[in-house]
């Protein structure tokens, strides 16, 4: 069961991607961005982990993708939402990919993980994951705050009119 | 279960990169309250946090010690480099005033945020062995450098640099997240030391499987970590940025994440995977020729001096990448002087073409020609630099080249020693081909150039400190060999 429901919700996250790229319609591309960012929140509640999970979705499907529609529609002139830039892809790109992509599929299959699904799931992962965060990884977690005031500057300084 | 459990933090430890990022966010304000788009007081005050921040780094000798849960070390290694991150950044903070005054723009007080924000990601490299911190630290320095390099704003070229900057560095912090993944998830453990216990237990049962998921995550993360030092295959960013960005950022990007990343890297390899030492030392060995080749090759063509510098920079990462590959206590006191001698020579070289570009509007190695008739000053400054980083006596250059070769030759990798000389040999060439345009070529014009004081402060500072190590290496060779006690193999 749970096994069949991660293949079906990966191949809809792989397809969505896939879109996400190739579409030229910005609006489709922030909407399949949407199902990839769902989907793989649905995997994070399969492996328990409820809170990665909520926030996935509050955080990215909600208030990133809205934001990235915005932008779309604010920035993007003519009446069709596409992008004027040419998205060719030479045959090397491909082929980089692939082995790129049959590499890491060698490496994964390759490996005994000691922490698997099950193991996870006896775990009552968002105790621990507060726990860590604000004990273990607090000093992490503050400066955190100082990158994302950075970020906020940086991104100010640039959108300013000179 | 948790509630009523405290953190042990010691403030004392913590201090130095609180005092630099409160400072930040202090020039911002005090950009919009008190000190509107006014250079001096701005550009003091950054510098004076940052030598309140390295006086007390100083307090700190002699201590060793961690806080917050082993996030923050205080040890020699994590002093030293501290120190000389925030004394390359008081450097760029003078070379930036004149500069930020031509520029006109109208967010001063944010850039010097930006720098100091920056400084503290660096220091905080320089201070941890854990793989979050690590990856915080890395994306704050990242961030915020990224912003600087786009501060000519007309500029298409800045444009262009700031773009490629941000997407390119994406793509690597992604890369080293990859990897990460892979070492915590077969791992468990974050923090680099539990990580070499963890493997070091679980070496026999499923070595196989070890070797597979750790070294993956080794290389996508050191991958990242070559796009930061510039070194090769992840180097094509550096000519168009460094070409791009106002060039006392360039100073900035070509310096201190690079000695930051230097830092890192040391904890990474030597405290969290001494057990696959051969495996990256192949690593290291193929990009450090790599790199030395690419950029000395590839800067004998260049006739810009900005894109020319940046090329030798990817083969100052390859001199210093060398050290990795041999991995003896040496290379990595080896590795500690280059870095010192490579803040002096790269700021102090890019402070000349700073200060000439501020009277002529361009940065071609032919607006050098007659620089000797036009300026003595810069052009005699210069040649000390060209000189050093070419790596010849009697300049500090020669010894950050002599170290790392001694220890290669020490391992009984002579071969090594012997690329890096013909390198060494091959950019004597395009460095001394500057001081032919300074001295042998007639100018079109022989007006004078006037050289603004805060420019000349720096290329001061870097020109005695270039001379001096180069003189008398010896108080840097013994720290730097105190300092490297504890790391290498």
């Amino acid at each position: 069961m749970t096994n069949a429901l991660f293949w079906i919700v990966s191949i809809i996250i792989l397809v969505a991607c896939w879109r996400v790229v190739t579409t030229r319609n910005l609006l489709h591309s922030v909407l399949a961005a949407f199902i990839v960012l769902i989907s793989t929140a649905i995997i994070y509640f399969m492996l328990n982990a409820e809170f990665l999970g909520i926030a996935q979705i509050l955080i990215y499907a909600g208030a990133v993708t809205i934001l990235l529609l915005f932008v779309v529609m604010l920035t993007t002139t003519g009446p069709r939402f596409e992008t004027g830039f040419e998205n060719k892809v030479s045959p090397l790109m491909y082929l980089t990919s692939l082995l790129l992509f049959a590499l890491l599929v060698f490496i994964i299959s390759n490996i005994n993980w000691p922490f698997t699904a099950t193991i996870i799931k006896m775990k009552n992962v968002t105790e621990v994951l507060a726990g860590r965060i604000f004990l273990e990884y607090l000093l992490p977690f503050e400066v955190a705050s100082v990158l994302l005031l950075a970020a906020l500057v940086g991104a100010v300084v640039l959108a300013r009119k000179e | 279960m948790l509630l009523g459990t405290k953190v042990a933090l010691n403030y004392a430890y913590m201090a130095p990169e609180l005092i630099v990022m409160a400072g930040g966010i202090l020039v911002i304000m005090a950009d919009l309250y008190i000190w509107r788009d006014k250079k001096w007081p701005l550009a003091l005050f950054s510098v004076l946090i940052l030598l309140a921040a390295s006086i007390d780094t100083l307090t700190l000798v002699g201590q060793t010690g961690t806080t917050a849960h082993g996030m923050l070390i205080i040890d020699p290694l994590s002093l030293f480099f501290k120190e000389a991150i925030l004394f390359s950044s008081i450097l760029i903070v003078f070379l930036s005033i004149e500069y930020m005054e031509q520029l006109k723009t109208v967010s001063l007080g944010e850039y010097y945020g930006l720098v100091l924000f920056a400084t503290a990601g660096g220091m905080y490299l320089a201070s941890t062995a854990d793989l979050i911190m690590i990856y915080i630290a890395l994306e704050l320095t990242s961030i915020a450098c990224y912003v600087c390099a786009g501060y000519r704003k007309h500029d298409y070229k800045s444009n262009e640099s700031i773009l490629k900057y941000f997407l390119l560095g994406l793509i690597a912090s992604a890369m080293m997240l990859y990897g990460f993944s892979f070492i915590y998830g077969f791992t468990g453990y974050t923090q680099l030391a539990d990580i070499a216990g963890a493997l070091a237990s679980k070496g026999s049962t499923v070595a196989g499987s070890a070797n597979v998921a750790v070294i993956s995550g080794i290389i996508f993360a050191l991958a990242a970590f070559t796009f930061k030092v510039a070194s090769v295959p992840f180097h094509q960013w550096v000519p168009d940025v460094y070409e791009g960005a106002p060039t006392p950022v360039t100073a900035f990007l070509s310096v201190m994440p690079k000695i930051a990343a230097f830092a890192v890297l040391i904890r990474i390899l030597f405290i969290g995977f001494p057990v696959f030492v051969e495996q990256w030392r192949f690593l290291f060995i193929v990009l450090s020729i790599a790199s030395m080749f690419l950029g000395n090759l590839t800067a004998l063509v260049q006739t810009n001096i900005k894109r020319m510098l940046g090329y030798s920079s990817i083969a100052h990462a390859g001199y210093i990448t060398m050290g990795f590959a041999i991995a003896t206590r040496d290379a990595v006191s080896g590795i500690l002087i280059y870095s010192v001698v490579y803040i002096f020579m790269n700021i102090g070289a890019f402070a000349v073409v700073t200060a000439l570009s501020h009277n002529q509007d361009s940065d071609n190695i032919k607006d050098y020609d007659g620089l000797g008739k036009r300026s003595p000053f810069l052009a005699i400054t210069m040649t000390i630099f060209m000189v050093a980083l070419a790596g010849l006596p009697p300049t500090a250059g020669l010894w950050g080249k002599v170290y790392i070769f001694i220890a290669a030759v020490n391992k009984d990798m002579w071969w090594f020693a012997l690329i890096g000389l013909i390198n060494a040999v091959i950019s004597v060439y395009y460095y001394f081909n500057v001081v032919r345009h300074m001295y042998i070529i007639q100018p079109p014009e022989e007006t004078e150039i006037k050289t603004p004081r805060m420019y000349k402060l720096v290329i001061w500072i870097a020109t005695i400190g270039t001379l001096v190590l180069g003189v008398l290496p010896q108080s840097l060779i013994s720290l730097s060999q105190f300092v490297a006690k504890g790391f290498g193999l």
